[in-house]
């Protein structure tokens, strides 16, 4: 029970919390849950099925594109090309299924990182450019449901909470059932796991189709929150930001990648004051918390939790 | 039920095994004892399927075993526990037997995700029976604490259950009294004895402690250097001046580790 006041609380807070903040902060908000979705969708794959990939911007391209382009092009509604374009991108998920199911960790982080360079490369060729916009990108058309236009920073942000909320169960979900039971399995003793009737294949493809769908949509929901999409947000440095929001708010949890990904996506902002010394503040202050927190921002508290017997009364076990 | 013939394995320039025939019938209890490095746990990783044999064949109940990956080898009966136990560490004992389960699970990755009635039901009624098998060896209390905090003999003991929640028809143990005490093994003595006569399960299983394997066991497969050097009951294995020289030595019935 007071687990579900916890959650109520927590749901009401996030429902009032625009209205104290400026436009521009809500707004970030709402790009802080594209980056919890790429987070959560990468931590299914490498905190639990133990696939590292290095490659998970070429996805946010793909979902993001593909639903700017089913609508634009195809004239398909937002609440349509939306889902849709996660499906595909989840589709496409299972390229890197394929070497994966050779390949052991550090050969498919390579793998992974060919595959993100190889998507921001084709992207901007002259060949497609009438329909991907080449280097300088497409327009992506504003949310609308009806005739109800998402317009606002106030409107987005709702929009958003709910995709994030509905993903966020539905990935909880998979976590905590057989299938997620599965990934852990085969990530610390495949043999075991195989020997107890878990086929290795069927799972390595949920993991890549998941981790894919929940990254295309993340990459559709940022392109409709900016409007506009370009090869160039799609680099290495994306793939390694989604990267340090699982390892920062602790590898194998959901809700420290929730944690790490609005931290890393308010951090910049956060030091832009500094100017100059802004990339290695944020350099250092990733160092300082894998040094300080090895278990990420969620076994930080964990550890509190256990620590203080007054923090247990509080949120009792189980939560 | 269970049918080695002339089963040879060769890792490079190295035979662990050298045309092994043996057979299991269903009901029994049979003991597989040799030598380290004799290829007992080479047997097991066949039957696993983890290997390929490089010669002979396999059959469990008339069907060829050597056509099923590792995988499918569950869903016809036999299952495996492991010498360095095969409990997955940071899982709760629950969630471990429930691993025992996985082929009971049907939902679609959908049905799952989505929470449908028919996916929370399923969760909860494995999630009832693995409970129930812990009640049933008063271990309830242990169902949410973490594999790796545990005594070793527990874990052995929950790696056995994991297995058993598989529906076994065939049980493999890698050496399930390995590291226990005394008491802990006349436990688990008596527990292999249940699983096989009140429940119905064929044992096969690798051990070095001999008074266990003598005291529980139907018959014996001794292995030396990959080859089968001798098969019986218990007390033609402890005359057989073969085993004794190559296995037993003098003093037949003491444990040697």
């Amino acid at each position: 029970m007071p687990r579900q006041i916890w959650l109520a609380l927590l749901g009401l807070l996030l429902i009032i919390l625009p209205f104290g903040l400026k436009g521009y902060t809500v707004y970030i908000l709402s790009i802080a849950g594209a980056n919890i979705l790429a987070a959560v969708g990468l931590n299914l794959l490498m905190g639990y099925a133990g696939q590292v990939s290095i490659g998970q911007a070429a996805f946010l391209a793909i979902g993001g594109y593909t639903s700017a382009l089913l609508m634009t092009k195809l004239g398909l509604s937002f609440w349509l090309a939306f889902p849709l374009a996660g499906m595909l991108t989840s589709l496409t998920g299972l390229i890197l299924f394929i070497p994966a199911l050779r390949l052991g960790t550090i050969y498919l982080a390579i793998a992974t990182l060919g595959f993100g360079a190889a998507v921001q490369q084709l992207i901007p060729l002259p060949y497609w450019s009438a329909i991907l916009g080449g280097h300088q990108g497409i327009r992506v058309p504003r949310p609308q449901i009806g005739s109800f236009v998402f317009d606002t920073d106030l409107e987005l942000y709702y929009l958003t909470l709910v995709i994030v909320v509905v993903l966020l169960v539905l990935s909880w979900n998979v976590a905590r059932s057989y299938i997620g039971r599965a990934f852990i399995a085969l990530r610390d003793k495949p043999a075991a796991a195989e020997a107890l009737g878990i086929n290795p294949t069927r799972y390595k493809a949920y993991a890549f189709l998941v981790s894919a769908f929940l990254t295309g949509i993340a990459g559709a929901l940022q392109a409709h929150l900016v409007g506009h999409i370009s090869p160039g947000e799609f680099g290495l440095g994306k793939s390694i930001e989604i990267f340090a929001m699982v390892i920062l708010g602790g590898i194998g949890s959901l809700p420290g990648s929730v944690l790490g990904a609005v931290f890393l996506t308010f951090l910049p902002h956060w030091l832009s004051e500094a100017r100059l010394l802004y990339t290695f503040l944020y350099g250092a202050a990733l160092v300082l918390v894998i040094i300080f927190m090895p278990y990420g921002v969620w076994g930080f508290f964990l550890r509190l939790y256990y620590r203080f017997p007054a923090m247990q009364k509080l949120f009792p076990k189980g939560a | 039920m269970l049918a080695l013939e002339d089963l040879s394995m060769r890792f490079g320039g190295l035979q662990a095994l050298d045309r092994v025939s043996f057979e299991v019938k269903e009901g029994e209890i049979v003991g597989l004892i040799g030598p380290n490095g004799a290829g007992k746990t080479t047997v097991f990783n066949l039957i696993s399927r983890f290997y390929e044999p490089t010669g002979g064949r396999i059959s469990f109940c008339g069907e060829n075993l050597l056509r099923w990956r590792p995988h499918q080898v569950v869903e016809r009966g036999i299952v495996r526990t492991f010498q360095l136990l095969g409990l997955f560490p940071y899982m709760t004992v629950l969630e471990n037997l429930m691993i025992g389960e996985h082929r009971d699970f049907g939902g679609s990755l959908l049905s799952v995700a989505l929470g449908l009635p028919r996916a929370r039901r399923e969760e909860r009624d494995r999630r009832a029976q693995a409970l129930w098998l812990l009640r049933f060896l008063k271990m309830e209390a242990l169902a949410d604490a973490f594999v790796f905090a545990l005594p070793y003999g527990t874990q052995k003991l929950i790696e056995l259950m994991r297995a058993l929640l598989a529906r076994p028809r065939l049980l493999l143990l890698d050496e399930p009294v390995a590291g226990m005490t005394v008491a802990e093994k006349t436990a688990m003595r008596e527990f292999i004895r249940r699983i096989n006569h009140d429940w119905g399960i064929t044992v096969l299983l690798v051990e070095h402690d001999m008074s266990f394997v003598m005291g529980l066991c139907n018959r014996i497969v001794v292995l030396n250097y990959g080859r089968v050097i001798a098969q019986g009951r218990p007390e033609e294995i402890q005359q057989n001046a073969e085993v004794i020289e190559a296995y037993l030595g003098e003093g037949v019935g003491s444990a040697r580790a």
